[in-house]
């Protein structure tokens, strides 16, 4: 699978940051690495960073600019929105795929 | 002789002293030196007793040397336009601000401050290039690769006060010149990282702590300066002998737990100010740095 994550702005590519990184980033973190060693290709993108891709992602450029900020993060699977401000979980994404 | 010269310590060890007399040793020897400081909290202008600021301009009265200070916030200001720049126009304003917003942290002004120690990796233009302040363990290791990542995430859970673990890919330069940098600080006959430290307990253990996460990173060129030493002829001084005293244990110590070269620096008593004062640091400075 082609796993993409427009992640919202944060400091770093993981923003797993301070003497209490959020939990949930980390979850997402640890998600990333073990899709990539299942063999997935996973990209993340920030605004900042990318914003090429935010505005070549059609899905991605219009909900950017009909909610702002709070529609991200945004999860893309194989170039189609699956999630929008919120990060699915593990489970979620491999049944995207059995399906 | 490496090019870069790093010196890194807790605040308040006489690292500006003794980066400010390095590089004067190094200009007075002929070589184009450019001294470098990071810290927002140095008094490089005022041990040379001139201005200093953004772009590298040359030491009255010395030749061959010159000083800059990279600002922390200058940094973040010019990070924050090239990331803003190629957005406007193609986002709503208050999508704009928000980021801004959020690329304001502390966080993000160490990666930008970062940006501009690596382009001064890459100097052309100096012999030498001394720098007051070297970036913690914690900012270098931004040049690792993301694989790494992991390690941080867990020493992060830990609570161990790490902020930032981005990698090099997080940056705004172009990964040839952040590979090169890394090349740079990790090669021996390139780089050398001075450690300066008091004969005292918490500023040894900082210094071999970070020595320590320093040589984690394959920087292994490195040597301690042990700063404000009580000179030989004051230690029949009841009160600077007592001083001397509480320092022999941590002058052991040093050479117990450190391998590289340990120099010494003697306690001044008129403080480290102006060029008659730095010259005569310089002098003493032969005999405890080796370069």
């Amino acid at each position: 699978m082609n796993i993409e994550l427009y992640d919202p702005e944060m400091c770093c590519q993981t923003g797993v940051c301070g003497a209490s990184p959020d939990p949930e980033l980390i979850r997402v973190g640890e998600m990333v690495e073990w899709l990539k060693q299942h063999g997935h290709e996973v990209v993340r993108y920030m605004l900042s960073r990318n914003p090429e891709q935010f505005t070549q992602q059609e899905q991605v450029y219009k909900r950017v600019l009909q909610e702002g900020m709070a529609c991200l993060p945004i999860v893309t699977v194989d170039g189609e929105l699956y999630s929008s401000g919120r990060y699915p979980t593990l489970d979620e994404i491999i049944a995207v795929k059995e399906s | 002789m490496t090019k870069f010269i790093l010196f890194s310590g807790k605040g308040g060890v006489g690292k500006t002293s003794l980066s400010c007399a390095t590089a004067l040793m190094l200009a007075s020897d002929g070589a184009r030196t450019l001294l470098v400081t990071t810290d927002p909290a140095s008094n490089l202008g005022d041990v040379f007793e001139q201005s200093i600021g953004a772009e590298a301009q040359p030491v009255a009265g010395v030749n061959h040397l010159f000083l800059q200070e990279i600002n922390p916030e200058d940094a973040l200001r010019a990070y924050k336009d090239r990331a803003l720049a190629p957005l406007a126009g193609r986002f709503p304003e208050a999508v704009l601000r928000s980021m801004e917003e959020k690329m304001s942290g502390p966080c993000t002004e160490e990666i930008a401050t970062f940006d501009q120690f690596i382009a001064r990796m890459n100097e052309p233009d100096y012999d030498y290039v001394v720098f007051d302040t070297a970036p913690t363990g914690h900012t270098l290791r931004l040049l690792e690769l993301p694989g790494s990542w992991s390690i941080h995430i867990e020493e992060s859970a830990k609570g161990s006060g790490q902020t930032c673990i981005g990698s090099a890919d997080s940056l705004m330069a172009s990964k040839a010149q952040y590979d090169h940098a890394v090349q740079t600080l990790q090669d021996p006959d390139s780089t050398t990282f001075v450690f300066v430290t008091q004969a005292a307990k918490l500023s040894v253990e900082e210094m071999l702590r970070s020595s320590e996460e320093i040589h984690r990173l394959g920087i292994v060129n490195q040597q301690v300066i042990i700063n404000g030493v009580i000179p030989e002829d004051e230690r029949s001084h009841p009160y600077s002998g007592r001083r001397y005293e509480k320092q022999i244990p941590y002058l052991v110590d040093v050479r117990k737990r450190f391998e590289g070269p340990i120099g010494q620096m003697p306690l001044y008593a008129d403080e480290v100010k102006g060029l008659t004062m730095l010259h005569q640091v310089s002098e003493d400075l032969h005999h405890a740095i080796i370069l």
